[in-house]
């Protein structure tokens, strides 16, 4: 699973972020939730693709304090939720491409 | 292994640009996961090294961080090298025809205006290639850059070459000539030139093959 998982990261990331701003493990966390356990991605390496998102505009990030401990807290951007948009149809066309050759 | 040791072996094997964020965010991170597992009732040490385990190798996890900072790093460096190779038109113009009225010629030799013209053309030359490496930057090819600015480091270093030797003929045709423009201001700011534009060029060199080990293994 996790190599399927490659590729896709961005797209999960984004998803989760559109729900409301969350920190790195709170974001791993909601994966592995949403997911149902399926997705269960070396948790270090979301942080690549968060920085990666970050550059390319998609996502902001500052330090806040939650429960007493200083998190780098990531939000989409409107950027972001464009991109969200756009990779979203992207992907539920191929998806369904995909299933209809299986099918 | 626990939190500590896990971070200090991360820290070992990040790359220096944003490595201080990217270990505070793994430290909250560890904890957390480590608070999670102490919830489910594994006991401190099971909880640390499961938080570790979750995470990642610490070699995978910090090439892909390497591989995500080396683009903005490569564009950085470039982007030095580009405006240490403008910063040469201070020797190249100023100095010492234009500033200094005794050193002003009736009939200049031949060949030390054809020196002038190679100073000229190897650092024209020089611009060209270290805004190609910028443009290759831009567009993520990472190993042009390295060439372009191997290249335009060639460049200055030729047009050092030829700043000394213009320098050399210009003192034995006109001795009255001031040391001070040539020693105090176009050979340091030269020299100081080309060792940006080496620096910048072994930075880029290194970063094209985090690049391309993270593309490779990954």
């Amino acid at each position: 699973m996790r190599e399927a998982l490659k590729g896709h990261v961005d797209l999960l990331l984004l998803s989760v972020l559109e729900d409301g701003p969350a920190h790195g493990y709170g974001l791993v966390e909601a994966l592995r939730e949403r997911s149902e356990g399926a997705f269960d991605l070396a948790e270090g390496t979301v942080y690549p693709s968060l920085y990666r998102l970050e550059r390319r505009g998609f996502v902001a990030s500052r330090w806040e304090a939650v429960g007493g401990r200083r998190r780098r807290v990531y939000r989409l951007t409107n950027g972001g939720r464009d991109a969200f948009e756009r990779q979203r149809s992207e992907w539920r066309m191929f998806a369904r491409a995909v299933e209809a050759v299986l099918a | 292994m626990r939190v500590d040791e896990y971070l200090a072996e991360l820290a070992r094997r990040l790359p220096r640009t944003r490595r201080r964020r990217f270990l505070m965010e793994a430290e909250a991170h560890l904890r957390d996961a480590a608070s999670a597992n102490l919830r489910r009732g594994l006991d401190a040490d099971a909880a640390e090294q499961a938080a570790v385990e979750s995470f990642g190798d610490p070699a995978v996890v910090a090439r892909r961080f390497a591989a995500v900072t080396a683009i903005s790093s490569v564009r950085r460096a470039s982007l030095v090298a580009l405006a240490a190779v403008v910063a040469l038109v201070l020797p190249l113009y100023g100095i010492p025809e234009n500033t200094l009225p005794a050193a002003r010629w009736e009939v200049k030799p031949t060949d030390i205006a054809v020196l002038q013209g190679v100073a000229i053309a190897l650092w024209l030359a020089a611009i060209v290639l270290a805004a190609l490496g910028f443009g290759f930057s831009l567009a993520r090819h990472t190993r042009l850059v390295a060439g372009a600015l191997i290249a335009a480091t060639t460049a200055v270093a030729g047009f050092l070459a030829v700043g000394v030797v213009l320098f050399a003929r210009w003192l034995a045709e006109a001795p009255w000539t001031p040391l001070w423009p040539f020693l105090g201001l176009a050979l340091p700011i030269s020299a100081g030139c080309l060792g940006v534009c080496v620096a910048a060029s072994l930075w880029v060199r290194d970063r094209s093959r985090t690049l391309r080990d993270a593309l490779e293994q990954d």
